[in-house]
C-alpha cells in the first residue's frame, strides 16, 4: 500500500514535472529562406549549407537581410540562417555536434572561443582559405579570433561601451562637451540629476528623495562588472588571461573601480539605484546619459530623441573601455563533405566583404573597409575611437562560467553587491577571487 | 468492459507515446547521466557518486533550495486560500460574474515572459507605478527586484498573480459539482453559511483541493521563467532557485552529470512534497 502511494506521488510529478534531462529554454528558432524562394535557375546543383548566430534584437533583421542579399546574389550556395538566444544556441549546436550534424558556420564570442576549441568542436583548417590579411582589420578584432596562438575564427563585429547623452538636456544645463575624465562625469551627471523642484544635485536643497531626472544609467547587471574590468585596465592592470589557474588580482585596484561607480549611485546621486533598462529610461526622458554599447543605436535612429555618443570616460591613469567582439567559427564536422565546406568559406568571405552592411546593426564591423561604412554613420565615431583602447576578456576554457551573466556568476554577484547592496569594495575584490579562483580548481 | 477498455487504451496510447519518448525516457537517462561526468560533447565518463557527494557540499545548491522552499511557502497557501475564496464569491449570483470569471483567468494566459516584462516595469524602482502610488501615500519606495531582502517576495507576488486565476476555475469546477441538496437540506437542520462551508463545501472539494495542491507544488517548485526574465537568480543568488540553477550547470556550464543531479534532487523533493499533501488529505479515506 505504502509502496504504491509513493509510486502514485512518483508518476503523478512525472507527468506534471519537466523531465530531468530536458528542460532547457528552447525558444522558437528565426529561420529564414526557403531554397525554393532563393534559387531559380542556377548552375544546378545547389549547395545547402546552415548558419547560426543568437541575434534576438533589430540585429537579427540586417543578418537576416544580409543572408537573403547572399542568397539571391548567386544561385551556388544556399544559406539557412537559424537564430536564437546565445545560451540555447550553443546547447543545440553541442547537442546537434553529438549528433554529427553541426552548422556549417557559427557565430560566437571570442571569450567563448577557449571552451569549444577545448571540447574539440571548431576546426581551424578552412581559416586560410577565406584568405585575410591581418592588416584589413581592427587589431582588437583579429586579436579576439585567436586561441592558444591559432586562429580559429574570423572577425564580424566589435562592440565596446560609450557614453549615450541626450543632447537638449545637454543644452538646457548650458554644457556643452560630453564628460571625458571621472571627474568631469560626476560634474555633468550632477547638473544633470534634478528633483521635483527643479534642483540640480550641485545644488542646496536638493531632495534626493524626489528625483525627477537623473544624469547618468548604466545596467546594474554583469555589465557594472564590465565597467569594473574597464576600470581596472584604466589603472594598468588586467588580472585575466586565456590561461589562468588562479586570478592574480589586485584587490586594491579592484576597490578603487567599485568605490567609483559605488559613488555614483550612492554618494552623488547621479545614477537611479537598481536600474533595469536605462536606454528606455533614456528615451523617456528619465536619465540624461548612458553607459551601453553601440547595440543600442538602430533603437535610438527610431526614436525622436535628440542623441551623441563619446568615448567611455577615463577615469584613471589609461583610456579602457569594455569591448567584445562576434566572430564566425567553423565546426568540426565527422563527415566533412568538400562542397558543403567550400562553400561555408565562400559565404564568410562574402560576409567579411560585406560588413558595411552590418554596420546597420549598430555593430562595428571588424573589418577596416566595413568601419570605414560604419564611420559615416550617426553616433559610431566615438565608439569606433575607443576601439584602440578596449580590452577584450580572455578566452579562457571555463569563461562561460566565469564570467556567466546569470546567476550563481562570481561577476554578477560582485556586481551587484557592488552597485545594489552597497558592500564593502574590498570584501567584494576578495569574495570575487574567492569565487573565480574556487571554479577554476574544479 | 474489456472492449471499453481497449478503447481507453487506444485513447490514451497517443499521449502515453508522447510521454514515454520525451519525458519518462530522458528522466530515467537523466538517472544514468547523474553518474557521468559529461559536456554533451565527449563521451561520458563513469564518475561514481562524485556528482551526488557534490550535491551535498555545494553551498549554492543549499541556497537554490532554501529559495525554492521559501518561494513555496510564499506561494502555495495564497494560491489555495484565495482562489478558493475567489471561487466561492464567484459562484454567488453576482452581476457581471461570467466578466469577472474571464478577467481573472487573463494573468494565467498570458506567457511568462510578458508577465515578466510587464512586471519589471510595474517594479521598476525609480519610475515604476507602484513606486510612484506608495511615494504619495508616503511609505517607499521598496526595491522590489534589486534588494535581496524583497526579490524573492515580488517574484511571488507575480506568480499568485498569475495561477490565482487557473486554480479559481478549477475551485469553481468542483463547487458546481456540490449538490445544492446538501445546502438544503444543512439549511433546514440550521446550520450557518459557515458551518455548512466547514462542513459541506471544504470537504466535498477536497479532491480539488488536493489537485490544485499538487499543480501549485509542480509549478512552483519548478517556477523558472518568471525568474528567468525578471532577475535571473539576483541579486546574488538570492531568486537562483533549484530549477534556475539546474540550468546555468547542466545548459551553460555543460555539467551534465551535475545538472542531472540537480533534476533528481528536483524530483524527490517534488514526491515528499506531494506525499506528504496526500497524507495530510488523506485521500484514501
Amino acid at each position: 500500500m505504502r509502496m504504491k502511494r509513493w509510486l502514485a506521488s512518483f508518476l503523478t510529478v512525472m507527468l506534471l514535472a519537466l523531465p530531468l534531462a530536458g528542460c532547457a529554454a528552447d525558444p522558437k528558432p528565426q529561420a529564414a529562406n526557403s531554397p525554393a524562394a532563393a534559387n531559380d535557375g542556377g548552375s544546378g546543383k545547389v549547395v545547402n549549407i546552415d548558419f547560426w548566430g543568437g541575434w534576438t534584437g533589430p540585429d537579427l533583421n540586417t543578418m537576416e537581410g544580409l543572408v537573403n542579399k547572399f542568397n539571391q546574389e548567386q544561385s551556388d550556395i544556399h544559406v539557412e540562417f537559424t537564430s536564437l538566444q546565445w545560451t540555447p544556441l550553443f546547447t543545440k549546436f553541442l547537442t546537434e555536434m553529438k549528433g554529427g550534424n553541426p552548422p556549417d558556420v557559427l557565430v560566437m564570442h571570442p571569450f567563448e572561443l577557449g571552451q569549444f576549441v577545448e571540447m574539440g568542436v571548431l576546426d581551424s583548417a578552412p581559416i586560410p582559405g577565406v584568405g585575410m590579411e591581418t592588416g584589413n582589420y581592427s587589431s582588437f578584432a583579429w586579436g579576439g579570433t585567436f586561441y592558444k596562438g591559432e586562429q580559429y575564427a574570423v572577425p564580424l563585429d566589435v562592440h565596446m561601451h560609450g557614453l549615450y547623452y541626450n543632447k537638449d538636456l545637454y543644452n538646457e544645463a548650458g554644457i556643452t562637451n560630453p564628460p571625458l575624465t571621472g571627474e568631469e562625469l560626476i560634474a555633468i551627471a550632477q547638473k544633470l540629476t534634478i528633483d521635483n523642484k527643479g534642483k540640480r544635485a550641485d545644488e542646496e536643497g536638493f531632495d534626493e528623495n524626489n528625483i525627477v531626472q537623473y544624469g547618468l544609467g548604466f545596467s546594474m547587471n554583469h555589465h557594472v562588472f564590465y565597467q569594473i574590468y574597464a576600470l581596472l585596465n584604466q589603472q594598468g592592470h588586467n588580472p585575466f588571461t586565456e590561461d589562468m589557474t588562479a586570478v592574480e588580482l589586485d584587490e586594491d585596484k579592484m576597490a578603487n573601480a567599485i568605490a567609483f561607480l559605488q559613488d555614483l549611485v550612492f554618494k552623488y546621486k547621479v545614477v537611479p539605484k537598481g536600474e533595469k533598462s536605462p536606454v528606455d529610461d533614456f528615451m523617456g526622458g528619465k536619465v540624461a546619459m548612458f553607459v551601453d554599447g553601440p547595440w543600442q543605436m538602430p533603437k535610438l535612429e527610431e526614436s525622436n530623441i535628440q542623441w551623441a555618443s563619446s568615448p567611455y570616460p577615463k577615469v584613471f591613469d589609461n583610456s579602457a573601455a569594455w569591448g567584445a567582439a562576434e566572430i564566425l567559427t567553423f565546426p568540426l564536422k565527422k563527415n566533412n563533405d568538400p562542397d558543403k565546406a567550400k562553400a561555408a568559406v565562400e559565404f564568410v568571405k562574402w560576409l567579411d566583404s560585406n560588413s558595411g552592411e552590418w554596420a546597420k546593426s549598430g555593430q562595428l564591423p571588424s573589418s577596416n573597409v566595413g568601419m570605414q561604412t560604419a564611420q559615416s554613420m550617426e553616433g559610431r565615431e566615438a565608439f569606433i575611437n575607443s576601439l584602440d583602447s578596449s580590452v577584450l576578456l580572455p578566452s579562457h576554457p571555463k569563461a562561460a562560467q566565469i564570467f556567466s551573466s546569470t546567476a550563481p556568476s562570481p561577476i554578477l554577484t560582485a556586481a551587484q553587491d557592488a552597485i545594489l547592496n552597497n558592500k564593502d569594495p574590498h570584501e567584494i575584490a576578495k569574495q570575487l577571487k574567492k569565487d573565480m579562483d574556487s571554479l577554476l580548481q574544479e | 468492459m474489456k472492449s471499453q477498455g481497449k478503447v481507453a487504451a487506444l485513447f490514451l496510447l497517443p499521449y502515453l507515446l508522447v510521454f514515454l519518448v520525451f519525458r519518462f525516457g530522458p528522466s530515467v537517462a537523466g538517472l544514468f547521466i547523474g553518474f557521468m561526468k559529461w559536456n554533451i560533447v565527449g563521451d561520458a565518463q563513469f564518475a561514481g557518486l562524485a556528482n551526488f557527494k557534490k550535491l551535498f557540499n555545494d553551498p549554492i545548491f543549499w541556497v537554490s533550495f532554501k529559495n525554492t522552499l521559501l518561494f513555496l511557502l510564499l506561494t502555495l497557501p495564497p494560491l489555495i486560500v484565495f482562489s478558493l475564496l475567489m471561487a466561492v464569491l464567484l459562484n454567488q449570483k453576482l452581476r457581471f460574474r461570467n466578466a469577472v470569471r474571464t478577467i481573472s483567468i487573463i494573468p494565467y494566459v498570458l506567457i511568462p515572459a510578458v508577465v515578466g516584462i510587464i512586471w519589471n516595469w510595474l517594479y521598476d524602482n525609480n519610475f515604476g507605478i507602484l513606486n510612484y502610488y506608495l511615494k504619495l501615500i508616503g511609505l517607499g519606495p521598496i526595491e522590489w527586484l534589486t534588494s535581496e531582502k524583497w526579490a524573492l517576495f515580488s517574484i511571488a507576488l507575480v506568480t499568485v498573480w498569475s495561477y490565482l486565476g487557473y486554480n479559481m476555475i478549477l475551485y469553481l469546477a468542483g463547487l458546481q459539482d456540490i449538490s445544492a441538496d446538501l445546502y438544503e437540506a444543512a439549511k433546514i437542520d440550521g446550520a450557518t453559511g459557515a458551518q455548512a462551508f466547514m462542513r459541506i463545501t471544504l470537504p466535498m472539494l477536497k479532491p480539488i483541493t488536493s489537485m490544485v495542491i499538487t499543480l501549485t507544488l509542480v509549478n512552483t517548485i519548478q517556477i523558472f521563467d518568471q525568474i528567468f526574465v525578471m532577475t535571473n537568480g539576483g541579486p546574488g543568488t538570492a531568486t537562483l532557485t533549484l530549477v534556475q540553477y539546474l540550468y546555468g550547470t547542466a545548459f551553460q556550464n555543460y555539467n551534465l552529470g551535475y545538472g542531472s543531479v540537480l533534476g533528481i534532487a528536483t524530483l524527490v523533493i517534488l514526491i515528499v512534497f506531494v506525499q506528504i499533501q496526500s497524507r495530510l488529505l488523506k485521500l484514501d479515506d
